[in-house]
């Protein structure tokens, strides 16, 4: 075989070689583009279901928070309850000095019509109803018994306001700037029925100022904390509110009982779903686990100290803004 | 088998042999596509064999030693084209030992559908390395070249002995490894 032949025929197979690697080439690139399109509709179902599952869990936070509200609900009834009951009192007894100071008018207007002859007996007959009426005491009891039931209704008020605020749909879950020991001391209010009794409270508030939040959703973590808390004290005990900063980007808040402690087994649990050691019917196991969740959201973090038979201590800390925790790339979560 | 193993076959038939024996090979070999591979194709292993045989038939070498000499070959031609995967390997043993567990899943991503042979390697003490082959096609002299080839390139003094067997998984071949 000559040179010639030899190279022409190498030629030929070079050539057919190439082809073959064009008609691969075009082959995988369909494949990719195939795989491609996969990957793109598998990222939509991905983010539909994620969509789907955001949604679920707001549903759930939802569902919780109106859990809280019901077994708040008889608290709630009776903080409104005793004011309402004063004020229909105050009424009642409004209404008697209405009738006294009547009579005492109509003893005025027999004083002033009364001919002279017999204005010595009207004046003494006037006499007689303002003694009757106790005058002096209605002068000074009336005005004070308006400002009690002005108070009493005031007081319905805050807490019809309070409770709307605190079971507002979670699925409007805007950031604002918000006073945090003010929205505990807010969600204190929805729950002190069911602590008043029982739980001496001391604040250590440290002025922590704005924080950028979901303000509902984090009262609802206070609720959980703050009901747990009720309910680890027994009969009697105290609940320490503090909190601080933690240098300039990020703050804490705590809230402690003196109560009986979580125990050293159920302490890696307390924030699983359907986690509770209270009895059926009281505890829903998802308070703990949504709070996590929510903090999660803030990006902060929950911490839980109770050292054997020494009550339990709950830390939040969060970020003060979403932006310097997006923008410092590490939350406190992550530390 | 992956196209690059028949176009290294011919380059390394042309430069040792020329051209003439290329082309008869083909001729003798009786291939489908009259010899065009191309690297990044996949063609059946019994051409790899057709071939060598033709091969063996135009020079007179017999088959396993022809194989053998290509597996080390091929050894050096994977080194030029893969130099990373030598870049913080300095011994033959750690270069075998890394094949099942860094190569081939290298080859892997450029080729999801390769079917690889296996390399499970173990040392019962620090100065042996054994190296147990397994592949359906049954290229152990294949194997015994590459293994060569490494040992060659590391230029260590190594003893390499060869063991064909067969076990409840099939036919295989055992490499021993002995350093000096």
């Amino acid at each position: 075989m000559d040179e010639i032949t030899a190279l022409q025929r190498r030629l030929a197979r070079e050539r057919a070689a190439r082809q073959e690697a064009e008609r691969l080439l075009e082959e995988k690139s369909l494949q990719l583009y195939e795989s491609h399109q996969a990957l793109l509709r598998r990222n939509a179902e991905l983010q539909n279901a994620n969509a789907q599952l955001e949604a679920t869990h707001l549903q759930l936070l939802q569902s919780e928070k109106l859990a809280s509200v019901g077994q708040l609900a008889a608290g709630v009834a009776h903080e409104i309850n005793n004011p309402v009951g004063f004020v229909l009192s105050n009424l009642n007894t409004l209404k008697r000095y209405l009738e006294d100071m009547l009579q005492v008018i109509q003893a005025y207007q027999g004083v002033v019509e009364a001919p002279d002859p017999q204005r010595a007996t009207a004046i003494r007959q006037l006499d007689q109803a303002k003694q009757a009426a106790d005058w002096e005491f209605l002068c000074e009891d009336l005005p004070a018994m308006l400002v009690e039931s002005s108070d009493g209704l005031e007081r319905v008020r805050v807490i019809v306001q309070d409770l709307k605020d605190f079971s507002r749909a979670g699925t409007h879950a805007t950031w604002l700037e918000a006073d945090l020991e003010h929205e505990l001391e807010r969600t204190l209010k929805v729950c002190w029925n069911a602590l008043k009794y029982k739980a001496t409270i001391v604040r250590e508030y440290g002025q922590i100022g704005l924080v950028e939040c979901i303000p509902s959703q984090i009262n609802q973590v206070f609720l959980n904390l703050l009901t747990n808390a009720g309910h680890a004290l027994g009969d009697a005990g105290t609940i320490w509110l503090r909190s601080g900063t933690e240098g300039p980007d990020a703050l804490w808040l705590e809230v402690e009982d003196s109560g009986c402690g979580i125990p050293p087994e159920n302490l890696g649990k307390i924030f699983d779903p359907f986690f509770t050691t209270k009895p059926v019917g009281t505890g829903t196991g998802l308070g703990l686990s949504l709070s996590y969740g929510i903090i999660a959201t803030h990006l902060g973090r929950i911490e839980v100290f109770s050292p054997p038979g020494q009550g339990a201590r709950f830390r939040i800390t969060l970020p003060r803004h979403r932006a310097a925790e997006a923008a410092s790339g590490s939350a406190p979560g992550n530390t | 088998m992956k196209g690059m193993v028949f176009t290294e076959l011919m380059d390394m038939v042309e430069a040792t042999f020329g051209s003439e024996v290329l082309e008869n090979m083909i001729d003798g070999a009786q291939l489908p596509h009259g010899g065009a591979y191309t690297a990044v194709g996949s063609y059946p292993h019994e051409e790899i064999v057709r071939l060598v045989q033709a091969l063996s038939e135009c020079t007179g070498i017999a088959v396993p030693d022809l194989v053998k000499a290509f597996g080390s070959y091929m050894f050096g031609r994977f080194h030029e084209m893969y130099g990373r995967f030598f870049s913080d390997v300095h011994h033959a043993f750690d270069f075998l030992a890394s094949v099942e567990t860094y190569v081939h899943q290298e080859v892997r991503k450029l080729y999801p559908d390769a079917e690889l042979p296996t390399f499970e390697t173990y040392q019962p003490d620090p100065g042996c390395l054994v190296m147990v082959y397994r592949s359906k096609r049954g290229f152990g002299d294949l194997a015994e070249g590459l293994v060569i080839g490494a040992i060659q390139h590391f230029d260590e003094k190594i003893t390499l002995t060869r063991e064909d067997f067969e076990d409840a998984q099939g036919k295989a071949t055992r490499f021993t490894l002995q350093q000096h």
